[in-house]
């Protein structure tokens, strides 16, 4: 049994919300809310406590665990769960409202990539100060500065002022700087969410590193594919409440679960539709919620679209077209590509279906836009961005667990050569899932 | 990646390990009055330097004239002052034979060492904001670290200082060997009004409109145009109440060969070291919450 090194019991934060409260009220508001409160405890009053307590909220309560030396702990939840404030309170950031939380060793926080960085220094001189910042000493740097500069990938522009830099090399730098660290206790929130993607795999192997070096790390990200393969245990916020705490691939099927549940409608997000068509139910996957996610050795979508055609017979297809994350189009499905004609569809209730196999797309979020259409002359119906698409990635099994995200490009190409790879692809596929479970 | 990752860092992790095996660091809602933590302070002593240096190295950055900005300011002000206050409105008279001119910059040069130390400091918390909220470091570090850059403006304009007592001849006896210690009153001094604004502006934005105000009103309850001894004697004692009140004159008197005023400079010193206390006291109470209201 390895030594604990953080134990956290009961902690809790509250912040006060709206106008009378501590924060953001000027300063004669304090003096006369203080003023009031003197002369209500000099005259024996007491003070109006539930008008205090509507303004409370509670970031973050109830929060226990404890974690081994070692031990890489995943953090995730929805944004505003407390995830950040758990990991402000594990650096002394901010103080906790109730409970306690005990750390032993040495702890780095990396809450924010290139926190202190000055526009007008240098690159060798935001090194050094960033690095100070993250709490490591001069003689550390001194000795890693080599290395951090390799890694930044841009020692051509070292001795230029920042304030000239792109904001892709200003980032490359600052996690540079970041991945030196070395403490035994990292506290990392949502950082591999900078960066192109390439350097983004980067980071995520130097972390991979980190994580099977034995230090303890605590690690917050949105990225299920990062914290499955970094992370030993999950913890699922929710509210500022513990959901869940364990088993790291449970934590995530469950957290992902919830997240389908409480979503909506696919129907939801109807824009333009003509007055004479009405959409009853979208299901896609089998469900009518506009969310779906897509398995690694699942990367298909089955949408079936039910409405009532109130006018005259109109020619309709299904049309759907795939978005990246930054609503970039990637890929389009149409009954035109296809060579196919669309459907008559007479007055009355009406079924729309398609079938679209997708190539192995790369992990991440897209989102799917769907489209009725009579091709090149009518739209009766459209559903930007209607479904969200979680990919899980295609994972191969050389060795490390490895993800395959969009830094190697949206789409995993097949060989053109006819037996082999489908083959490959089958076990690679079954190996990493034998991984991830 | 270095050469052999595994080693040096298994060595680390066991180096670290056992310093830290016995050391375990309590987080928990704070009640009551904290002590303020040295040996925190110490061991950052590295970031103090740092962001000390930034601050230093990033003044005069893309400027053409550089740090001797820090003499023009000064010297600029001597000069007109010297016309309107020395000549025109008769200060000059009032020195007691010290020429205006160098009467005036010896006591500008404290002056302008005060004012933009307070500044700095006042505004050192809400203008690092972005660190307040993502690193952990004693909070305390940067209000001290926002005095080095006027301490390096100080010190290149007191090189003039000297070039103008060459010029009038003026030598200073063995109270220059106060220097140091008067220099030190300034900055307890200053580092007291900072650090007490400071901690305020990050609740009050207000304070960020007062301190100009202030150290205008400031500057002329000052003995830095004209001496003491034009204030009527029952009523100097109130001027030796600001903490730059004697500190200044003894400055004055330590660079111009005259005898210091120990009546005046101790009250001043204790006003100041007053200031340092309670803002030290206010500082350390609401250091906790700075995260979360910057």
């Amino acid at each position: 049994m390895r030594d604990t090194v953080i134990q956290v019991q009961n902690l809790g934060k509250r912040y006060r919300l709206g106008g009378q409260a501590q924060l953001d009220c000027t300063l004669p508001e304090t003096i006369a809310k203080k003023a009031g409160q003197l002369r209500d405890k000099l005259l024996g009053r007491k003070t109006d406590a539930s008008l205090e307590h509507a303004n409370d909220f509670w970031a973050l309560r109830n929060i226990n665990f404890d974690l081994a030396q070692g031990e890489v702990l995943g953090i995730i939840g929805h944004n505003g769960s407390g995830k950040s404030t758990l990991l402000k309170m594990l650096s002394q950031i901010t103080n906790p409202t109730e409970g306690i939380a005990r750390i032993r060793g040495r702890v780095a926080s990396l809450l924010e990539v290139g926190t202190g960085f000055h526009p007008e220094l240098s690159g060798r001189e935001n090194i050094f100060l960033n690095g100070t910042i993250l709490g490591m000493t001069r003689k550390e740097i001194k000795t890693k500065i080599n290395d951090i500069i390799e890694f930044s990938g841009i020692e051509k522009f070292l001795d230029t002022p920042v304030k000239r830099y792109s904001s892709g090399m200003t980032v490359r730098l600052a996690f540079a700087v970041a991945a030196h660290l070395e403490p035994e206790i990292m506290v990392i929130d949502e950082v591999l969410a900078v960066g192109d993607a390439e350097f983004q795999d980067k980071c995520l192997g130097k972390m991979n590193k980190v994580a099977n070096s034995g230090r303890t790390i605590l690690f917050i990200s949105h990225n299920m594919n990062a914290v499955r393969q970094l992370c030993t245990r999950g913890i699922w916020l929710n509210q500022g409440q513990m959901q869940f705490d364990g088993e790291v691939s449970e934590c995530i099927d469950l957290y992902l679960d919830a997240k389908r549940k409480r979503t909506g409608k696919v129907t939801d997000h109807v824009e333009k539709i003509h007055h004479e068509v009405d959409l009853q139910k979208v299901i896609v996957n089998g469900d009518d919620i506009d969310n779906v996610v897509l398995p690694a050795d699942k990367q298909t979508l089955h949408i079936t679209l039910d409405g009532i055609n109130n006018g005259e017979t109109k020619r309709m297809a299904l049309e759907a077209r795939l978005f990246d994350a930054k609503h970039i189009p990637l890929a389009s499905y149409s009954t035109r590509h296809l060579g196919l004609t669309p459907d008559a569809i007479e007055n009355g209730k009406f079924t729309l279906q398609a079938d679209i196999a997708l190539p192995k797309i790369a992990s991440g979020q897209y989102y799917l836009s769907l489209m009725v259409n009579d091709p090149g002359k009518t739209s009766w119906a459209h559903l930007p961005m209607a479904v969200g698409v979680h990919a899980e990635g295609h994972t191969s099994g050389c060795g490390l667990a490895y993800p395959y995200s969009s830094g190697n490009g949206f789409v995993l190409l097949k060989s053109a050569t006819p037996e082999a790879p489908e083959a490959t692809e089958k076990i690679i596929t079954d190996t990493s899932l034998q991984q991830a479970a | 990646m270095s050469a052999s990752p595994t080693t040096s860092q298994q060595k680390q992790l066991q180096d670290a390990a056992d310093t830290a095996s016995h050391h375990w660091v309590e987080i928990k809602p704070h009640k009551g009055l904290q002590m303020i933590d040295v040996s925190k302070l110490w061991q950052f002593r590295e970031l103090l330097g740092i962001l000390t240096m930034r601050d230093v190295k990033v003044r005069y950055k893309q400027t053409l004239l550089g740090a001797s900005w820090a003499v023009i300011q000064p010297f600029t002000m001597m000069v007109v002052m010297s016309i309107f206050f020395g000549r025109f409105a008769g200060l000059d008279s009032k020195t007691g034979g010290i020429p205006y001119p160098i009467f005036l910059y010896a006591g500008m040069l404290p002056w302008i060492f005060f004012t933009s130390s307070v500044t700095n400091s006042t505004n050192s918390l809400v203008a690092n904001a972005g660190m307040l909220r993502k690193i952990y470091f004693p909070r305390l570090i940067l209000p001290l670290a926002s005095v080095g850059t006027p301490l390096v403006d100080y010190a290149v304009a007191f090189g003039v200082l000297i070039g103008l007592m060459a010029w009038y001849n003026i030598w200073p006896g063995l109270g220059a060997l106060m220097l140091p210690v008067l220099i030190g009153m300034t900055i307890v001094a200053a580092l007291g009004v900072g650090i007490l604004l400071s901690a305020m502006t990050v609740r009050f934005r207000d304070f960020r409109y007062v301190v100009p105000f202030m150290i205008q009103v400031w500057f002329f309850v000052t003995p830095v145009l004209y001496p003491v001894t034009i204030v009527p004697e029952k009523y100097q004692w109130i001027l030796s109440l600001n903490p730059m009140g004697g500190t200044i004159s003894a400055f004055r008197a330590c660079v111009l060969n005259e005898s210091i005023d120990f009546y005046a400079l101790i009250p001043s010193f204790l006003t100041g070291l007053t200031c340092m206390i309670v803002g030290l006291i206010y500082f350390n109470q609401s250091e906790k919450s700075f995260a979360d209201l910057v």
